[in-house]
């Protein structure tokens, strides 16, 4: 029989780690199923905007997506990723997704649109990078025009700590640096990396004030279409390259910095003091979801 | 050509009036169109204000009037498409002998009729599975904004349909 | 497929279906002859015109009708006789010049067609000039608008390939001022050739007179352009300030608008608006056929073929955006076509930047060129002159473009001197 056609798009670019999680399912999907698939990469956004790709998926436009954020807008209890601090590290958010946290976002999406949730990875930390001051505790952050997309949480975030934030176009925010309409930009490192910001900017500092995961997402009606076997292999191999994933997106990440010390400093920042300056801002979440999430969390930490 | 005015001069397709309800209709519609208009130069000025005046951010502001524009770029569809003032290559046409070209430009209007009330059912079933979905800065649903795509295809399916039948009864005269 | 698409297009666009329903139609159509679900259609159409940054189109287009509706214009006018009015071919001058002032608050040059050759053809005819050298002059003077900021087809050149539209709008300015200068020395030559008259004397104090009177329109460049590169505001928002400093000028000093009067500007606005956005719409649902088909690349690949010495390259590339501006609107050729030469430029090592200039100058000498000129066909139907009429000046101005556009493609110094 022919292979069937499988796009995986994405809006972000190649240097994004969901690109290689991309590649990293298609090659394991072709072992185990050789000849059955052919997969088709679209990175970049060649697909369409984040947003585009969402609704995309559920339409059954299109067969998989990896997107990162704008799945949080798919149900208020899915902020829990817009709150700020929340994880200290990889081997934190890896330790709470395998008690659970995984399973149970993974529910909750599935349970609001139409879509099957194949795995869910990562986008990466976001951090900071700026012109005028390394941001170590939270007053260096007051009276910084910051670029920020996303809600209002992440908003709220940024208010919160004194700074100004910004919504400028992402293809606009490199001259907005250089022109000052800006003091710096949050993102993740690829993001910097990829638009070459460190030429531009003098500090980066290592916040990790969000975590955004990558969903890796298949819509629904084609799903159904596959045959049993090939249903469980796209489960099965979701899973399993979940660990790898990670590895992946950790030595993304690190290869970028590398490759960025040379032209703008680095710093890590004071965690606990950002995690406590910001704790408030959770109330209005638990709220209205609930703390069990929240719950889940903290037991890994 | 380029560019928004270029259809100005040569905005000269007939124009079937349609009566009272019709105009009040395009009112209407002109109103809404230039309101949102409105609407996106007071934001974006805002922004600019907050954050240089209140050193604060607006953020809605900038992505709100992204959304507006798609009501501007689809309200102000029908507009132009009431006139006959979008961008065409006519010349080819306007080359025919009289009752050809009447004839054919009423056959061009009918079959972008035609797509445009598909992209109205098409439109509808996008807002029924996904519209429900929030904009990023708002408690808005996307639907919201989407709407204009169902009405002003709808809209610009009749302004179409009218110039059509009114250059059949007048025999491609016109 | 390919082939059948891109006949399928040319047939809707020939058969006089609107550039922006043929495309739309086209992908349609492609989409279901290949089983693609056809509801990526509106998802596409709303994905691709819900944007912030080109939101600066209507902000642009209003400031320009602000302008057109006080007596803004008029001011300008002033301060151009009394700097350049002196020198032999005066109104001449004074047409390009005011082009240019013009030029910095609008983003279209049909729009700046339209009004100038309103008041200038008739105006030179009166002192002894042939009319269809008025005419020609005010057409050519009239793509300053696209190439001196603000810029209505850099807006979709920056968001169709990703470009900064700020670096965009600053790379204009000097090929502009080229540009200018280069009209008014061929209008020099022109007004010895045939004995072009001065418009008057050169006096100080009238020229201050005229300065203060349009010290604020004057301000609104300053303002929109200057604190854009300053970088005090983003693309758009730098626009929605030119629209503020336009309604105060007009409200409260000039006092020639009401609000009646901005209530048909605001509808005239969302409808000239959406004219383009069609356009954006369209491309952005065939965009997505094509990119599913991965034609771009291959597209690319077959151009970049051709041969690899880039000077060679380059003046092909120009003579290929050359005829598709005969045939082609601006804002259509930038939004299907830069993205298919976008990859074939960066082979080149062209930076992006540059190339906007380069692809602004194109398609302006394309709005001059029949049998599809936006900007000479408006200048007919104002002035009532004849094609043929308007040409017989008129290609000796495009032949200045011309020289104008291989001196910038081949000193990218003029665009990128700033950086
Ligand atoms: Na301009
Ligand atoms: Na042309």
């Amino acid at each position: 029989a022919e292979p069937i056609e499988v796009r995986i798009a994405s809006h972000v670019s190649e240097l994004a780690p969901e690109y290689a999680q991309s590649v990293l399912f298609a090659k394991k999907v072709e072992e185990r199923l050789p000849g059955q698939f052919e997969f088709k990469i679209f990175p970049g956004g060649q697909l369409g905007k984040e947003s585009a790709l969402i609704d995309g998926v559920q339409l059954g436009v299109i067969e998989m997506v990896d997107v990162a954020s704008g799945v949080l807008k798919l149900d208020s209890k899915l902020g829990l990723f817009d709150l700020p601090w929340l994880f200290d590290s990889r081997e934190h958010v890896e330790r709470a997704m395998a008690k659970g946290l995984e399973e149970a976002v993974r529910r909750r999406i599935e349970s609001k649109a139409d879509v099957k949730v194949i795995g869910i990875y990562e986008n990466g930390f976001r951090h900071v990078i700026d012109s005028r001051n390394p941001i170590v505790e939270p007053a260096d952050m007051a009276g910084m025009k910051v670029r920020i997309s996303g809600g209002k949480f992440r908003q709220g975030v940024f208010e919160s700590l004194g700074a100004v934030p910004a919504k400028v176009a992402w293809g606009e925010t490199f001259t907005a640096m250089q022109t000052g309409v800006v003091d710096g930009a949050e993102a993740a490192i690829y993001g910097f990396y990829e638009q070459k910001m460190q030429e531009v900017q003098k500090y980066l500092s290592l916040t990790k004030h969000v975590y955004t995961p990558s969903f890796l997402m298949a819509s629904k009606s084609f799903f159904d279409r596959l045959t049993q076997e090939q249903q469980k292999v796209f489960i099965e191999v979701g899973r399993e390259i979940t660990e790898q994933s990670y590895r992946d997106a950790a030595a993304l990440e690190d290869r970028y910095l590398a490759d960025m010390k040379g032209s703008i400093a680095v710093n890590e920042v004071d965690l606990p003091a950002f995690q406590q300056a910001t704790r408030p801002v959770y109330q209005s979440y638990i709220e209205a979801n609930g703390k069990d999430w929240i719950d889940l969390v903290d037991a890994a930490r | 050509m380029t560019d928004p005015r270029e259809s100005l001069p040569t905005a000269a397709g007939p124009r079937p009036s349609g009566g009272r309800l019709l105009r009040a209709l395009d009112r209407l519609v002109g109103a809404v169109a230039g309101l949102c208009v409105a609407a996106t130069a007071v934001a974006v000025c805002l922004n600019v204000f907050y954050r240089y005046v209140l050193a604060s951010g607006l953020v809605w502001a900038d992505e709100l009037p992204g959304f507006l524009l798609v009501w501007i770029a689809f309200l102000g569809a029908y507009l132009a498409a009431r006139d006959d003032g979008h961008i065409a290559f006519d010349l080819l046409v306007a080359k025919l002998p009289r009752p050809l070209s009447g004839l054919l430009s009423a056959l061009v209007e009918l079959s972008v009729a035609g797509f445009a009330l598909l992209m109205v059912w098409l439109s509808l079933a996008m807002i029924r599975r996904v519209g429900w979905r929030e904009i990023e800065t708002l408690p808005l649903p996307q639907g919201l904004f989407m709407a204009v795509l169902p009405v002003a295809f709808a809209l610009i399916a009749l302004a179409l349909a009218l110039r059509a039948g009114f250059r059949l009864r007048h025999g491609g005269r016109v | 497929m390919a082939g059948f698409v891109l006949f399928l297009l040319l047939g809707l666009i020939l058969l006089g279906v609107p550039v922006g329903f043929a495309l739309m139609m086209t992908a349609a159509a492609a989409m279901a002859a290949s089983g693609v679900n056809l509801l990526v259609l509106p998802v596409q159409m709303f994905s691709g015109s819900k944007s912030i940054v080109l939101l600066a189109i209507p902000l642009f287009i209003l400031m320009g009708e602000l302008m057109s509706a006080t007596s803004i214009s008029e001011r300008l006018i002033a301060v151009a006789y009394a700097l350049v009015g002196w020198i032999r071919g005066g109104l001449s001058h004074v047409n390009v010049l005011t082009s240019m002032f013009m030029a910095e608050m609008s983003g279209s040059a049909v729009a700046d067609a339209a009004v100038m050759s309103k008041i200038f053809v008739p105006e030179m005819e009166r002192h002894g000039y042939p009319r269809s050298f008025a005419g020609a002059l005010t057409a050519v003077s009239a793509t300053l608008g696209i190439i001196i900021p603000p810029s209505i087809p850099m807006v979709l050149y920056g968001v169709t390939t990703n470009t900064s539209i700020r670096d965009l709008f600053v790379a204009g300015i000097v090929p502009g001022l080229i540009l200018g200068g280069a009209f008014m020395a061929a209008s020099w030559l022109f007004a010895l050739k045939e004995g072009h008259p001065r418009a008057n004397r050169f006096e100080a104090p009238a020229l201050g007179r005229a300065l203060w009177r349009a010290a604020v329109p004057l301000l609104i460049p300053v303002l929109v352009v200057g604190g854009l590169i300053v970088g005090v505001y983003t693309p758009t928002e730098a626009a929605g300030i030119g629209v503020l400093i336009a309604l105060a000028f007009g409200f409260l000093l000039s006092r020639d608008l009401t609000l009646a009067r901005l209530g048909g500007i605001l509808t005239a606005t969302a409808r000239q608006t959406a004219v383009v956005m069609m356009i954006v719409a369209g491309s952005a649902v065939l965009g997505q056929y094509l990119a599913n088909e991965q034609l771009p690349q291959k597209i690319a690949g077959m151009l970049g073929g051709v041969t690899d010495v880039w000077v060679v390259e380059l003046l092909l590339i120009n003579l290929f955006l050359l005829v598709l501006g005969m045939f082609l609107h601006a804002s259509a050729a930038i939004i299907v076509v830069v993205p298919l030469l976008m990859p074939l430029a960066r082979q080149l090592g062209i930076d992006p930047v540059h190339f906007g200039v380069i692809v602004c100058l194109n398609l302006g000498i394309g709005q001059q060129t029949p049998p599809v000129a936006s900007v000479l066909l408006t200048v007919c139907s104002t002035t009532g002159l004849k094609i043929e009429q308007v040409m017989a000046y008129g290609k000796w101005f495009i032949a200045v473009m011309f020289l104008v556009l291989l001196l910038v493609t081949y000193l990218p110094w003029t665009a990128l001197w700033w950086r």
